[in-house]
């Protein structure tokens, strides 16, 4: 098991590119931006106090797509691209497996994106405690732990992508693919289903607000994004089990979380396993 | 003793493409070991075969007595290996990079110590990234030493070194078989193999010399002599020659007769030849060098060609010395 070494030199690797630091950079700025925001200026939100809980919900969202998009940017080449270049021929010319290849990629880039991330939710403690914000350390822990999960399974799902293929032509093709349904066209999927199901007559209720049924939430739920938000929620208010059945619940969101991050880099890594380089 | 390297009928194919076509070799442990052969040969696959890489169509590959895909990492830890057409990490340093192989192979090597082997210890703390071709090469080579492994693979080892940078590979490669490594390294440059190799193979087209299987530089092959006469043929003549003592084939073209023989039968040649009646013009030797070996069998067609057009003295038999009468 030398996945660590392959980590290690990975994160030593990536360390040193200058658009980790411009990701690092941006996210700082977000981060700050929307801390700011909320703790200066009362509009955006309707708490009538502001807390971390506030906070984070608040957070939640900006931080989903900024991981969805820079977890993209870091893992997309992680496999093909040594593929391409030949640099896998060094590594493979020494005594790892494959999987051990896979594994350290994962660990060695969710690093590479959990280390700003941090940076960037430490970073805010300086405007929680200046702008008066009711600061709960636990929640602050817990919201970065299940953010620490989200960075995880993000890069789990796009180094399997790249894994599966030996060119960065088609493991870029295939991650923009990938996040542009996951996290900008998903809206469709649960209505589409729905208007599918309903006979394709459009459902009572589908643009009049009322509820959804069941399934169809559950689909709406699916994309790592919003298991993540709604993970977050369960988290933060303390109550993992919701009202709905248990395919709706915070949990299970997490469970949703680890599925993401599984059965794409289980199916990239088999496919590797195989290939010629 | 198990042998270093057996390839067993390895056929590997791309889709239409015949990599590698039955290919049979041995290494025996403890010997530097040339693989020659033309650009797009099938060197690299047979390498990348060795390493699990690629998996064969057919066939098997064996290292150190272990079989290449089941026991791939117990192979490569025991193993050095120069790929070909690698890449380095650009944002690493040469230190970083040695320090890598190290912590994979778990071994306790100095990497500014293997640095200074191959000549590039003053850049340890540069990017590898700004390297030269050939100091990549050495990098590369400083990471293959790392754990002093019990066989060298070396995929065109001298790609990207100036003269003097061959010089001092081939140095290395000396060292490390006398402290006891096989080295198992492909060329397509002859004098590169020619040099140092205790044996050669060739390849070409994905197949394997049929003249060289196993054979050294500095065994019989290199010994064989092409003897050329300039002599009217009689009836009988070449038949006579055929069934001479350590002669291997017999060419008459025109006025030129070719022999293939091993040692010491050129005299009888001559005699049996003058006794059938036969005026000899001109009589030449020249001893098969692997660069003829090479070509003979990398040119194949060609060769087969110009000696049917009646060439009194083609340039393609690689005879260099005709003297006249």
């Amino acid at each position: 098991m030398t996945w660590a070494v392959v980590a290690r030199k990975d994160f030593n690797d990536a360390r040193r590119s200058r658009s980790l630091w411009g990701l690092s950079a941006a996210f700082l700025v977000l981060a700050l931006l929307f801390a700011g925001l909320y703790a200066f200026v009362p509009e955006v939100t309707a708490d009538e106090e502001m807390s971390t809980v506030g906070l984070m919900t608040f957070l939640a969202a900006p931080i989903a797509l900024f991981v969805a998009v820079a977890s993209l940017v870091v893992a997309y080449k992680s496999v093909a691209g040594e593929a391409e270049s030949g640099s896998g021929k060094l590594l493979l010319g020494l005594p790892h497996t494959r999987r051990d290849v896979v594994l350290g990629k994962v660990v060695g880039r969710s690093l590479v994106l959990a280390v700003p991330v941090l940076v960037g939710l430490v970073a805010m403690l300086a405007i929680v405690f200046v702008g008066e914000v009711t600061f709960s350390a636990a929640d602050y822990v817990l919201f970065g732990l299940v953010t620490m999960l989200f960075v995880l399974v993000y890069m789990a799902f796009f180094v399997g992508i790249s894994a599966s293929t030996t060119s960065t032509a088609r493991a870029a093709t295939l991650s923009v693919l990938a996040l542009v349904i996951l996290e900008f066209a998903w809206d469709v999927v649960p209505i589409g289903a729905w208007f599918v199901a309903n006979g394709f007559v459009v459902p009572p209720g589908l643009f009049s607000g009322a509820a959804m049924p069941d399934w169809v939430a559950f689909l709406a739920n699916m994309p790592p994004s919003s298991a993540y938000l709604n993970s977050v929620g369960g988290v933060l208010t303390g109550s993992m089990s919701g009202a709905g059945p248990w395919y709706l619940s915070q949990w299970f969101s997490l469970v949703v979380l680890a599925v993401w991050g599984i059965v794409p880099l289980v199916v990239g890594y088999l496919r590797y396993n195989r290939a010629d380089l | 003793m198990a042998s270093a390297i057996e390839l067993t009928g390895l056929t590997k194919h791309f889709g239409e493409v015949v990599a590698l076509e039955d290919v049979d070799l041995t290494v025996e442990e403890g010997e530097i070991f040339g693989f020659l052969g033309p650009n797009g040969a099938g060197k690299s696959t047979t390498i990348d075969t060795l390493l699990d890489f690629i998996r064969p169509t057919s066939g098997s590959a064996r290292v150190l007595g272990l079989d290449a895909q089941r026991d791939s990492l117990e192979i490569r830890r025991r193993t050095g290996v120069l790929p070909d057409a690698y890449q380095v990490y650009d944002r690493l340093t040469g230190r970083q990079h040695v320090q890598f192989a190290i912590d994979s192979k778990g071994t306790d090597d100095d990497p500014l110590a293997l640095l200074e082997r191959v000549g590039i210890a003053d850049a340890a703390d540069r990017r590898a990234g700004g390297y030269s071709k050939g100091m990549r090469q050495r990098l590369v080579l400083a990471m293959a030493l790392v754990g002093a492994p019990e066989i060298l693979i070396l995929d065109e080892p001298s790609t990207g070194l100036d003269p003097n940078g061959a010089r001092e590979m081939r140095q290395l490669i000396r060292e490390e078989s006398e402290r006891g490594a096989t080295v198992f390294f492909s060329s397509h440059i002859l004098e590169q193999v020619e040099a140092i190799c205790d044996r050669v193979a060739i390849l070409n087209k994905g197949r394997m010399s049929p003249s060289t299987p196993s054979r050294g530089c500095a065994t019989p092959p290199a010994r064989r002599r092409n003897s050329r006469l300039e002599s009217t043929v009689p009836e009988g003549a070449i038949e006579a020659i055929e069934v001479l003592d350590g002669v291997q084939s017999v060419n008459a073209s025109g006025t030129t007769v070719i022999v293939r023989i091993e040692d010491g039968s050129k005299t009888a040649i001559l005699d049996v030849l003058e006794s059938a009646g036969a005026e000899v013009l001109d009589f030449s030797t020249a001893e098969t060098s692997l660069e003829e070996l090479f070509a003979q069998f990398t040119t194949e067609p060609q060769r087969n060609r110009t000696s049917e057009a009646d060439a009194p003295a083609s340039e393609t038999e690689a005879e260099p010395a005709e003297v006249a009468r």
